[in-house]
């Protein structure tokens, strides 16, 4: 190899990264996809900033999945747009989209190197001898894996293939990539080492990024932005802290984090909502809504760490079970016919909670949220 | 999950374009003079009438051919069932690379000439054959058995020849099943054997139900084998058709019968289509049928079977028990034995071919290479062997260029003729050749194609091509389409996608579906019967003809060069998925 070749690829994420300007806005507008008579994405809207981090979190079934293939143009939408750059582009075919996808299963062409994986998406787009090696040889350095062209996918491990899949999907500069479950397939200490490499190299290239998971952990630490869904509905997009601290809905409050649901009585007053727990002699005073109405049920949804348990003989609350886990103690409370998990800090020379123990709880009225009974 | 296109506008003419030429040469070749055959079978005289049923119907020696033919195709099956079990079981357990080697072997007298196998019975089974004369030297038999030109010889040459059928579909399943239910049923209580019974075996049933379709279907209408080990008292149905055809000139009872055996094999194809059709199942399989299950969700029995399992359980465990002892030694010997009928005719065939006696005789009393140059120097060989390279090859050809269009159709794409279609395109491995050919032969008559290459062009391409479709759409199926999901997302076209992914990654299976193809066409003894002419006579034509007018060492030449042949080119098919598997960059990237 040449000395320049070697300089060349020294200021190779130099040059990925400024060739990313303000390209890669996609936004989907009422998207919708019929299976049968299933509707596998139901009405859909999502915009998405150039070079934002988004991910599409949802259990199984929740239509994330069949989402994303729409954008990458391997499923035809029943109705609604996708526009990248404020063009509409669902008539185009997906190797027209130019954008970049990794899959879960890699997806490395079993029958080439390495370095003929990577190459492939610039002799595609028409280039040849020395400009393919220099940016292959940039692409592989990017993840960290020079000097492994020359070998087969087989030769390598399950987390160095998908390095090399990235590398693949970023060679040729997409201004958009897609992400489907790209760590599904390795193991939790792997995950955790590539989730920071993939943010590294997001800061790096400038792309946009959408990222399928259903792990809503490591969407919460990698993403800007998470859009959470479930049977084919956007329940909400916003940061992980809007999403953990300001649940739009019931399923969002119940799927981030842990979350205790009380059932609730709802009283009209005004302009405000009032819910009141019989149970915990408990009254929560909220703004109104459409969808929270006077003589309904309700629930109330109240984390953890918000529940504060003081011990007192003289309570009506028992506790049933507790674990202790360094930092902190989670404690399984019975009141009357309902349970609720606190999460109290331990603090030294104060005792544990025991099984048993009687203790009165006190609820954070101002960090609770009331939402319609019928989940 | 297969990603659904649009399915509007043209991409709806995409399986119509692809299934067109197949379709097209099925109709004409095949569907077309089978639809004939039944007609004329319903015409007397030039006018519609029963009469050639309502004659065989009267005639007590076909009811008798009906029988022994029905007698025999059950006991090969059964034979087959319970010799290839213990050998496809055993393979499903063996390690990746033995388990493939045992595959060749199995596979290797798949892909020789039935007739080169039969032949080699004649010479094993002969009263101074290699087996009378071990039995005599044992002292077991004081003279020598008559075991060919009678049925013995006929039972055992058919069992020889249909094993692999059995093996295949066997191996296939028993490969699948997951080693785990096995060993949870052992953590449960259950001892090997009884693990065996009851988890392995029912969850093998689909595989025991496909082959025993296949190997009965398709010893209902042999006809080489019957023909030569059997004795002139032991006639089969497809004996009788083509004795009426070519030498009787019964042509009305002909078609009848060719029309009975035809409608019975299609009745039974029909019903076990499921099993045979389902390379093309999208649905997940529920592989053990439910029994009847009481509103507890137990199986319902009997109270009385109920007490008398209870009673039995405890020496039906130590007998299990025991079972394990013997049940490994005896899997393994009765496996190792079953491959040892697989091979037994090479063992004959392989010395024969080196014999330097005038006439045959085995074992060989010396050794030369006077057979080979005999061979060389005859130009009827000679002549008869490049006809059959040339027509077999180019309609290898064409039934890859029909029948990989047709097998992208049915997988990739869905539409509402998909299983019909599919199950036109493989049914001429199942309707007996012999009936195919008498409707070409029908078909054809008074025109100038009967004796002419074209004819075999046909013939060889509809046979061939089912061969192509089956092999080609498992190769689709086990193909991992996320690839072509990926090609796309980079930038490649569909038509680039073919080019770059998906062609280079099944070229091992374009290789085998053309190797089958050809096989198929360049073994063919049935249709040469009705189409050669002077003009046309293929090489298993002459061997027919020497096998039974003086049976000299000449075919086992002729074995031992196929087998040379094959070998090649199975070696040339490793050596193809080797440099798929690990081909070096060929652009090297580095200067």
């Amino acid at each position: 190899m040449s000395v320049s070749t070697a300089m060349v690829s020294e200021r190779a994420t130099a040059s990925v990264a400024t060739s990313q300007s303000q390209r890669g806005s996609v936004s989907v507008n009422s998207l919708t996809k019929m299976f049968g008579p299933v509707k596998a994405v139901d009405d859909v809207s999502l915009s998405i900033e150039p070079g934002e981090f988004v991910a599409l979190l949802g259990p199984s079934g929740s239509g994330k999945s069949t989402l994303l293939m729409m954008i990458a143009g391997f499923e035809v939408s029943s109705s609604g747009d996708i526009m990248l750059d404020g063009v509409r582009i669902n008539d185009v075919p997906s190797y027209r989209r130019g954008f970049g996808m990794v899959f879960q299963s890699y997806a490395l062409f079993p029958h080439m190197t390495i370095a003929e994986n990577i190459a492939y998406p610039l002799r595609r787009r028409g280039l040849s001898g020395g400009d393919v090696e220099r940016e292959v040889t940039k692409a592989l350095k990017l993840v960290a894996l020079d000097g492994y062209g020359t070998r087969l996918p087989s030769q390598l491990s399950g987390g160095q293939q998908q390095r090399v899949a990235l590398a693949r999907a970023l060679v040729f500069r997409p201004p958009l990539l897609l992400m489907d479950e790209p760590l599904g397939a390795l193991d939790r200490k792997l995950r955790q080492q590539l989730q920071m490499e993939i943010k590294l190299i997001h800061k790096e290239v400038g792309s946009t990024i959408i990222f399928v998971t259903h792990d809503q952990e490591e969407a919460l630490s990698m993403a800007d932005r998470v859009a959470v869904l479930e049977r084919g509905r956007l329940q909400q997009c916003g940061t992980p802290r809007e999403l953990y601290e300001q649940p739009a809905t019931a399923f969002v409050a119940d799927f981030i984090g842990e979350m205790n649901f009380l059932p609730v009585e709802l009283r009209q007053a005004g302009g405000e909502i009032c819910a009141r727990s019989a149970d915990l002699s408990l009254e929560v005073v909220q703004e109104a809504s459409q969808v929270l109405t006077s003589g309904d049920r309700g629930l109330l949804a109240v984390r953890p760490e918000y529940i504060g348990l003081t011990p007192d003989e003289r309570a009506t609350a028992t506790v049933l079970e507790s674990a202790y886990t360094g930092t902190n103690q989670s404690v399984l409370v019975q009141v009357g016919c309902i349970r609720l998990t606190a999460r109290t800090s331990v603090s030294p020379g104060r005792p544990l909670f025991q099984s048993g123990q009687r203790v009165r709880i006190e609820i954070d009225a101002a960090h609770t949220r009331v939402f319609p009974a019928a989940r | 999950m297969p990603h659904r296109r649009d399915t509007s506008g043209w991409v709806r003419l995409v399986p119509v374009l692809l299934l067109l030429p197949v379709v097209i040469l099925f109709s004409v070749g095949y569907v077309v003079p089978l639809a004939q055959l039944v007609l004329k079978s319903l015409r007397h005289d030039g006018a519609w009438s029963l009469n050639s049923y309502i004659e065989i119907a009267n005639s007590p020696a076909f009811l008798w051919i009906v029988l022994r033919t029905i007698a025999l195709a059950a006991t090969v099956t059964i034979v087959c069932l319970l010799i290839a079990y213990p050998l496809a079981y055993a393979i499903s357990k063996c390690p990746p690379r033995p388990a493939a080697f045992l595959l060749v072997i199995v596979t290797l007298p798949y892909l020789t000439s039935v007739l080169i196998r039969t032949y080699a019975w004649i010479v094993l089974l002969s009263p101074n054959g290699p087996i009378n004369q071990l039995l005599l030297h044992l002292g077991l038999i004081s003279e020598p058995l008559q075991m060919v030109f009678n049925s013995i010889g006929v039972y055992i040459g058919m069992v020889q020849i249909q094993l692999p059928l059995m093996v295949f579909p066997l191996y296939a399943v028993l490969a699948r099943v997951n080693p785990s239910l096995a060993k949870a049923a052992q953590s449960l209580g259950s001892p090997p054997t009884d693990a065996f019974l009851r988890v392995t075996l029912p969850a093998s049933m689909p595989g025991v139900i496909s082959g025993c379709t296949l190997v009965f279907l398709s010893s209902l209408g042999f006809y080489i084998t019957p023909e030569l080990l059997g004795g002139p008292d032991s006639y089969l149905i497809a004996q009788g058709i083509s004795l009426r055809v070519l030498i009787l000139g019964n042509f009305d009872e002909a078609a009848a019968q060719s029309s009975i055996l035809m409608l019975t094999v299609i009745a039974v194809f029909l019903v076990f289509r499921q099993r045979i059709a389902e390379e093309l199942d999208d649905r997940p399989h529920n592989n053990i049928p439910l029994a009847g299950k009481s509103t507890s969700g137990l199986s319902a029995r009997w109270p009385i079977l109920e007490r008398l399992t209870a009673v039995l359980h405890g020496p039906s465990m130590r007998l299990h028990e025991a079972l394990t002892v013997v049940g490994r030694p005896a899997l393994y010997v009765s496996a190792g034995l079953t491959l040892l009928l697989l091979v037994l005719p090479f063992v004959v065939v392989i010395p024969l071919a080196f014999s330097d006696a005038p006439y045959l005789t085995f074992p060989p009393p010396g050794y030369s290479l006077r057979w080979f140059s005999s061979l060389l120097k005859n130009t009827q060989w000679l002549d008869a062997l490049s006809f059959s390279l040339r027509w077999a090859g180019l309609s290898a050809l064409l039934s890859v260029a029909i029948g990989v269009p047709a097998a992208f159709a049915l997988v990739r794409y869905r539409f509402s003729a998909r299983v019909p279609v599919y199950l036109l395109l493989i049914s001429p491995l199942i309707v007996p050749h012999v009936v195919i050919a008498v409707s070409l032969f029908f078909a054809l008559a008074g025109s100038s194609l009967i004796g002419n290459p074209l004819a075999f062009a046909l013939s060889y391409t509809i046979i061939g091509a089912p061969y192509t479709v089956v092999v080609m759409i498992a190769g689709l199926k086990r193909f991992n389409r996320t690839l072509e999901l990926a090609a796309a997302s980079l930038g490649s076209s569909p038509l680039v996608t073919l080019r770059t992914v998906t062609l280079p990654l099944l070229l091992p299976t374009l290789a085998s579906a053309a190797l089958f193809a050809f096989i198929v066409g360049f073994d063919d003894v049935v249709f040469g019967l009705f189409l050669s002419g002077p003009t046309a006579t293929p090489l298993p034509m002459r061997m027919w003809d020497n096998i039974r007018l003086e049976i000299s060492p000449q075919i086992a030449v002729i074995a031992v060069l196929f087998l040379i042949v094959l070998a090649l080119l199975m070696l040339l098919r490793l050596f193809v998925s080797a440099v798929v598997q690990s081909r070096r960059p060929q652009e090297s990237l580095h200067h």
